[in-house]
């Protein structure tokens, strides 16, 4: 990794000062890409409204031109008519006093002239103010004022292709109106010439009437038909306008298609690159640089390009990316720290495992180590010997029970297997002195016989609790076991030898005491009293000496009967009452059964228990003292407690109570007698019971010891096996 | 950030593409608008194809009209004027033609140059016959190069060879005589039907000018 890039670090607290939020930021930006998609609303807007302005001026040439200039044609034919009418009518008038009727029909006449003259203007000229005023001098248009015709017309603008065919008419209605006026005035005369009877000149102005009339058909015809063309061309102009307002609108049609496409498309267009430009680019390369960050390159840093909240973002990014930095270089130099002190601590374990190695590899004990699955995981020099097996064969190797019967693997698998094989013998916590391992003493037989001791504690993780794994030491007790059995024979075979003679001695004394050989002085007779005493204790002595032998072997014979507890204590009190009396203790017995029947238990051993028990007690608790001898019932069992007010036992003695030979240290000063085995054979027996002995005691203060024994005869063992030691 | 170029570049271009080939499509569908260049210009072409025939009565008005102004081209003042016209401007260039047409129009008032178009011998006549039959409104003469020999009134330009009513009479010097449609004439300010026809060289039989009268319609129709 790089060092910490403090210029990097400082680039981006200047970042943060120039790129202070903008007025607005990615909002205006948003802003844009909402005009850019406006923008192809307001071409479809733009064209539609072109398109309705276009349609809108189309219309207007038929509806502004066309049909004023229809209806200025039809309302000058209807004037032409009304005149035509009146020309015929005028004809009509033979009788000279109908003349009167003359007068109207000349007002009527110049109304529809005047009417005609009107409307023809606006045809010609396009504007009826002008028009009236060029042609007629103005004084039409007061009529056509008069008549409310004013602003009812609007022909915006003249057609100029038909002011040929609009003089042409204007002419040839002049022409009528002529011969009109001539046949009227012309009929006049007619009717005062016949009025006065001038028949002949009014024949002539009556023949001079009809062809003025006939003249003014002519005329009549030309300007009808000259109106009738006007009105075929505006229809056919109209038509030709309808045509192209259809194509105009077509065309506006596809005009707004494309240009809604077209708009469509280049708003998208914009609004895709400018969104690349100004969004999706920054945040891209955001993206890119927080990749490379992730990636474990902490110089990655983002480009701010702007100074909305992207390039905020950006900005914060880079600080993020500068602190990371700085706290990756401090945790580089505590890595290498670390790593230095664990090389070390790692060296220390190394020389420790040197160490512990060297250590086991030397032992005189055997240590196996497997895990879980009885897989071996070590084994020192010490086990290879023992039980003839090379490390490179058995480590990592799973060993199982069947392997007892492979010659090689046989006194591996009989010590990884002790419950499953023969000649085993497992020890009792308090008799190993080791509470936390099993002890097993198995006989092996290869590659040599010897027996060994074999301890097995497991391998508990100390931060699971489970166990993974257990170690075996195995020690080679047999030179112990030869020197133990030796040392029990020696005693054995003493105790048998000895007890003869002693029994002699004693009986010798016992005469000479009596009298047998002669008589005794006192003197003598002390002195012989204290050699049978004497002599009477080393008989109990080896008696002990011999019943532990036997229970050694398991031959102490027990014979279980149906027998009254009751009397076997009374029996044992009875004879230790004198003792206790003699020390000047108080015995006392209480019976808390509540009613005891039969049951079996071998009577002599079983007094020779309490009576062990009471000697004992007796023994050990200073005059005026008391022995208490309790019984009880605790379940299937009967309790029996025997407690003393006497010295009591030190406190760091108590685990080897039960020991052969024990006598604890502030018993041995007060010189009295025991061989240490009293209480052997007393756990011994209980044991044999199926029962079970315990011990509560304070020095100075007194000792209790109590023991159980089962009412039940199924609860009793079925044989004197060899018991614990 | 080339990557990102290049993306622009690739959009734009596709949607150039597409804008082409919408444009094509509309075009392709579009036809040619009757009203889409000047909606307010009517169509024509119906009226104009078929020609407005007068009436015979008409038409013998303007023969009579047509008689009385051939007494003007057979007038030798005007005859002669039309020479000396003719043998004046024969070496103008037509840009000169052009240049003194542009200051005939653009002049506003009756400056010298005109004012002798409107006083000489010509225009004396023209005046003179006008005030006999005062249904001319405006009679004038041009040479064989079109250009102004003498008027009753200003016209609106000096060169005439332009006109289609001058070619059409002057008739490449063979000579026409004819009348116009009717219409509004802007220098008498009346519906008018104008005669035309060509001053003829009694020599050569050729045409040496053109003359026209614009009788105003009033003078046909009080003689309908």
């Amino acid at each position: 990794m790089s060092g910490p890039p403090t210029n990097a670090a400082s680039n981006s607290m200047d970042e943060t000062k120039r790129t202070r939020p903008g007025l607005f930021g990615i909002q205006l930006k948003l802003l844009v890409l909402l005009v850019f998609v406006s923008l192809s609303f307001a071409a479809v807007t733009l064209t539609s409204l072109l398109g309705l302005y276009r349609i809108g001026q189309s219309s207007d040439i038929i509806v502004g031109r066309e049909t004023p200039l229809v209806r200025s044609i039809q309302e000058a034919l209807s004037a032409m008519v009304i005149g035509q009418s009146t020309t015929e009518r005028t004809l009509d008038i033979d009788d000279p006093k109908e003349a009167n009727k003359i007068d109207g029909l000349v007002e009527e006449f110049k109304n529809s002239i005047a009417r005609f003259n009107m409307f023809m203007a606006a045809i010609t000229w396009g504007s009826e103010t002008e028009a009236f005023q060029r042609s007629s001098g103005g004084e039409n248009y007061q009529a056509w004022t008069d008549a409310g015709l004013k602003g009812v017309l609007a022909v915006r603008e003249s057609a100029p292709e038909q002011i040929e065919l609009a003089g042409q008419t204007g002419m040839y209605y002049e022409g009528f109106v002529n011969n009109t006026q001539k046949a009227i005035a012309l009929r006049k005369e007619f009717l005062n010439l016949s009025t006065e009877e001038k028949l002949e000149d009014a024949e002539k102005a009556k023949a001079l009437s009809k062809e003025a009339v006939l003249k003014a058909r002519r005329f009549a015809d030309l300007t009808i038909g000259n109106l009738r063309q006007m009105v075929e061309y505006s229809n056919v102009a109209t038509l030709e306008s309808a045509s192209a307002l259809k194509t105009t609108q077509r065309e506006v049609q596809r005009m707004t298609i494309l240009i809604s496409l077209l708009g469509l498309l280049v708003s998208t267009i914009l609004c895709i690159i400018f969104a690349r430009i100004v969004i999706i680019r920054p945040i891209t390369d955001l993206r890119d640089a927080a990749n490379t960050l992730a990636k474990g390159d902490y110089t990655a840093h983002a480009r701010v390009m702007s100074s909305d909240q992207i390039g905020q973002l950006a900005v914060s990014f880079n600080q993020m990316a500068d602190s990371l930095t700085l706290y990756s270089v401090d945790l580089e130099k505590k890595v290498v720290e670390r790593t230095r002190e664990v090389e070390a601590k790692t060296s220390e374990l190394n020389q420790a495992k040197v160490h512990i190695e060297t250590i086991i590899e030397n032992l005189t004990s055997g240590l196996v180590e497997y895990d879980s699955n009885f897989t071996i995981l070590r084994i020192n020099r010490a086990a290879e010997e023992m039980l003839g097996v090379q490390r490179d064969s058995v480590v990592g190797k799973q060993i199982k029970a069947e392997d007892t019967s492979k010659k090689e693997l046989e006194s591996l698998a009989r010590i990884s297997y002790p419950g499953l094989t023969s000649d085993v013998r497992k020890l009792s916590k308090e008799l190993s002195g080791i509470t936390n391992a099993d002890v097993h003493e198995i006989i092996v037989r290869y590659p040599f016989e010897r027996e060994l001791q074999v301890v097995t504690a497991p391998i508990i993780s100390p931060v699971t609790g489970e166990m993974h794994g257990f170690v075996k030491v195995v020690r080679d007790i047999t030179r112990e076991k030869m020197i133990s059995k030796s040392k029990s024979e020696f005693i054995s075979i003493a105790a048998h030898q000895l007890r003869t003679p002693l029994s002699g001695v004693k009986w010798t004394m016992k005469l000479i005491m009596d009298g047998d050989m002669g008589p005794l002085n006192p003197e003598q007779f002390q002195y012989l009293e204290r050699g049978y005493d004497t002599a009477q204790k080393m008989v109990v002595l080896v008696n002990d000496l011999l019943d532990v032998a036997r229970i050694d072997k398991g031959r102490f014979g027990y014979n279980f009967n149906e027998a009254n507890i009751i009397d076997a204590i009374t029996t044992v009190l009875n004879r230790s009452k004198p003792f206790a009396k003699g020390r000047g203790i108080e015995i006392e017995f209480h019976d808390n059964t509540g009613g005891v029947e039969l049951f079996h238990f071998d009577v002599e051993k079983i007094s020779l228990v309490i009576q062990n028990l009471l000697d004992n007690a007796i023994k050990y608790t200073n005059q005026g003292g008391k022995v208490v001898l309790e019984m009880g019932k605790e379940g299937d069992y009967l309790k029996v407690r025997v407690s003393d007010n006497g010295v009591g036992i030190p406190k760091a003695q108590m685990g080897r109570l039960f020991s052969k030979f024990f006598r604890a240290d502030n018993v041995i000063h007060m010189q009295t007698d025991g061989s240490g085995l009293g209480l052997f054979i007393v756990k011994s027996i209980v044991e044999r019971h199926g029962g079970n002995i315990t011990m509560e005691s304070e020095e100075g203060k007194g000792t209790t010891i109590i023991f159980t024994i089962p009412l039940k005869e199924e609860l009793i063992p079925k044989e004197e096996r060899i018991t614990d030691y | 950030m080339n990557d990102t170029n290049n993306t622009n570049k690739y959009i734009l271009i596709a949607g150039g593409l597409a804008v082409a080939f919408f444009v094509w499509w509309w075009f392709q569908g579009t036809s040619t608008p009757n009203m889409g260049s000047d909606p307010g210009s009517a169509p024509v072409a119906k009226t104009e194809s078929k020609e407005i025939q007068l009436a015979p009565e008409v038409e013998a008005i303007l023969a009579e009209e047509t008689e009385k102004l051939k007494i003007l081209i057979a007038n030798s003042v005007i005859v002669d004027e039309v020479r000396a016209s003719n043998e004046k401007n024969k070496n103008l260039t037509q840009a000169e033609i052009q240049t003194l047409d542009k200051e005939w129009q653009a002049s506003k008032n009756i400056n010298p140059f005109i004012q002798k178009f409107l006083d000489n011998k010509t225009a004396v006549e023209l005046r003179a016959f006008q005030n006999q039959y005062p249904g001319f409104k405006e009679i004038f003469v041009a040479d064989a190069y079109g250009l102004n020999v003498g008027q009753t009134n200003k016209t609106s330009d000096y060169y005439q060879a332009d006109e289609a009513w001058w070619v059409d009479s002057f008739n490449g010097g063979v000579g026409k005589i004819m009348h116009g449609k009717i219409e509004f004439d802007q220098s008498s300010q009346t519906e008018a039907i104008s005669i035309y026809l060509p001053i003829m060289d009694t020599v050569s039989g050729k045409a040496i000018g053109v003359l026209k009268g614009v009788l105003d319609l009033r003078a046909i129709k009080s003689a309908l």
